[in-house]
């Protein structure tokens, strides 16, 4: 009895330490929910995940467990019955698709499978009527009968000039124009008409003048009968004869010389082709050392120093990889030579023979060079390279990607992740000033050192 | 208010928040996962059909870049590209209409050795663009009357940036083989 009197008077005589209490524990209780209730469908979701095929690892693509199902003709890709992923599947690509037939020549998807189109006279392009441009003309269009794979000329221009203005289409064909003007300069001849002339070239009419307009009948004028026949009046004779020189005999005659019948014919025997062929593998000679004389210009920067001291990064065009072999700093020098403001030379040590490419970098600004190296003791010297602005995002090459990250920063303050694109201090904010600078690092990065 | 209560208050209010916190997080991450997954690379490259561009003799053909961005909202596009020197002669490339008001960011075309460098981008103050259109058309004449098969390849440096990420975002190209 007692106990429910307290019960009640919980209740009945509230206290603003009993309303925080209870406002407390409510609070716990919905965590408590919410942990638990959370906790066990993270559970269900992870022994879901166990049984997946793909879709279950840490992919952000759970398509990317599905590569072993692609092919030429065919989309790997994670599918599940209810919605889910959990099963790689091959889906056909779109019919069309360029791909490699069995046979190993080029062929196109037909339902996720390739078939070879080395027969074919058109459809292998993307445009299938691109194979056709030679049954083009003034009055077709090159198409390609998809069905038949064989290109066609589709009739066009109907009506319309074709052949410089001396034709009009008729139902794919030029039909020439019906000459308009029959003109003939012959004088007191006979004249036979002969075909049209071109305008500017063909000679026509008995002067002789060049075609004034398509289309004019040429004139070859017959020869006029003479009318009188003119008796020659005298007769001269040859004023001296010339007595023929003596006959020399000739000296020796040289019989021939004995004809010599061929040995016996021997028949060529049968080329036998090779079954296959060994790819030659070339090794590469190891360099110990090698010197790399480099001179460097700088883009719209001035450097005031003797001597500037730049990071090099060496890339190997053979493996595609960096290397190492180059020193990680050089220090550069002055030279008194316009446009050759620094130059140094550097050893490059331990390198197989092949062609390389250098990035040096000098704070925000970077320049490459291009080289073959051949052999030990080699000195190689590099054009001039310029160092540029422009490479925003640090990986030694200047693309769009930081004309993304430049627009990004466009009229913001240079502070924070924006202070790299103001290149030319010039202001508080990225300007024009330094997008042109932006401009001309991409152009001259990618005139420079090509190849690459 | 006895130190006690006041101590006891404390220590729930730490251990609720404790639980709130480790009841929400998993709900957070998710939510992370989801924003990566929407800037996913998107965008294709290819060639469309070409016209003749001048019909004078010799006559020169136009080529459209057509690009097709997905759910990217594109800001530049970087063309490397490679033809036959010996089969195109005076190539040009000029911006297609995808781009309103493009910054033309670089425009060299080496005709010796056939390597087209070309990049074009939305203009620093234009919002990034997606859709299906033509980003550049290539203009150029057959260097030979014989008829000739030759292609228009994309290289490896072609890229296309997008709002919101980091690195390119050109997930497919697709050359460009043709008959003169």
């Amino acid at each position: 009895m007692g106990f429910i009197k307290r019960v009640l008077g919980f209740f009945t005589r509230p206290s603003h330490s009993r309303t925080i209490g209870i406002a407390l524990v409510l609070l716990l209780g919905i965590a408590v929910f919410f942990t638990v209730s959370l906790t066990q469908q993270s559970q269900t979701l992870r022994q879901h995940a166990s049984s997946y095929n793909c879709g279950g690892s840490a992919w952000i693509n759970p398509d990317w467990d599905c590569f072993s199902a692609a092919n030429d003709c065919n989309w790997g890709l994670c599918r599940g019955a209810s919605g889910g992923q959990d099963s790689c599947q091959s889906v056909p690509k779109d019919n069309g698709s360029v791909c490699t037939a069995p046979d190993g020549s080029p062929g196109k998807c037909t339902n996720g499978t390739c078939s070879s189109t080395a027969s074919w006279e058109c459809g292998n392009a993307a445009n299938p009527d691109w194979d056709c441009f030679s049954k083009a003309t003034d009055c077709t269009t090159g198409k390609c009968n998809t069905t038949s794979h064989t290109c066609y000329g589709e009739p066009k221009n109907e009506g319309g000039s074709c052949n410089s203005g001396t034709g009009k289409c008729s139902n794919g064909s030029c039909v020439t124009n019906a000459p308009t003007t029959y003109t003939c300069e012959s004088s007191g001849g006979q004249c036979i008409p002969m075909a049209p002339c071109n305008l500017g070239y063909d000679y026509y009419g008995t002067g002789g003048t060049l075609c004034p307009s398509p289309n004019i009948v040429c004139c070859m004028p017959m020869t006029a009968t003479p009318t009188i026949y003119v008796q020659p009046t005298v007769y001269v004779a040859p004023t001296t004869y010339i007595q023929p020189t003596r006959y020399v005999a000739p000296t020796t005659y040289i019989a021939p010389t004995t004809y010599v019948q061929p040995t016996t014919y021997v028949a060529p025997t049968t080329y036998i082709a090779p079954t296959s062929y060994l790819t030659p593998t070339v090794t590469p000679i190891q360099i110990s050392s090698v010197t790399l004389v480099s001179a460097l210009n700088a883009q719209d920067a001035t450097f005031t120093t003797d001597t500037i001291d730049v990071d090099l990064t060496l890339y190997s065009l053979t493996t595609n990889n960096q290397v190492s072999g180059a020193p990680a700093t050089q220090t550069y020098t002055k030279t008194s030579i316009p446009g050759r403001q620094y130059s140094t030379n550097i050893t490059l040590t331990n390198l197989a023979s092949g062609k390389y490419f250098i990035i040096i970098r000098k704070d925000n600004m970077i320049a490459k060079s291009v080289f073959d190296v051949s052999s030990s003791g080699q000195t190689i010297t590099v054009p001039t390279t310029t160092l540029v602005f422009g490479d925003l995002d640090n990986n030694n090459d200047i693309n769009i990607v930081d004309y993304n990250i430049f627009k990004g920063c466009w009229k913001q303050a240079a502070i924070d992740t924006c202070s790299t694109s103001d290149f030319i201090s010039g202001g508080n904010n990225v300007d024009q000033i330094d997008f042109n600078a932006w401009l001309k690092g991409l152009v001259t990065w990618t005139k420079e050192a090509t190849g690459v | 208010m006895s130190k006690k209560a006041v101590f006891s208050i404390f220590i729930l209010s730490i251990v609720t928040l404790t639980l709130m916190v480790i009841a929400f997080y998993p709900q957070a991450s998710k939510n992370t996962q989801v924003a990566l997954k929407k800037s996913v690379i998107q965008t294709v490259l290819s060639f469309g059909q070409p016209v003749i561009a001048e019909a004078s003799s010799p006559m020169s053909y136009s080529i459209p870049i057509e690009i097709s961005t997905g759910e990217n909202k594109v800001t530049a596009v970087q063309l490397e590209m490679q033809y036959d020197p010996e089969v195109l002669a005076d190539v040009t490339i000029v911006p297609g209409q995808f781009f309103v008001n493009s910054d033309i960011l670089l425009d060299q075309i080496n005709a010796k050795t056939g390597r087209i460098s070309y990049a074009l981008g939305v203009g620093l103050t234009a919002q990034g663009i997606s859709g299906k259109g033509i980003i550049a058309n290539i203009i150029f004449y057959p260097k030979t009357k014989i008829q000739e098969k030759t292609a228009i390849q994309f290289l490896p440096k072609t890229l296309v940036t997008a709002t919101g990420a980091n690195g390119s975002v050109l997930k497919q190209v697709v050359n460009g083989f043709l008959t003169l």
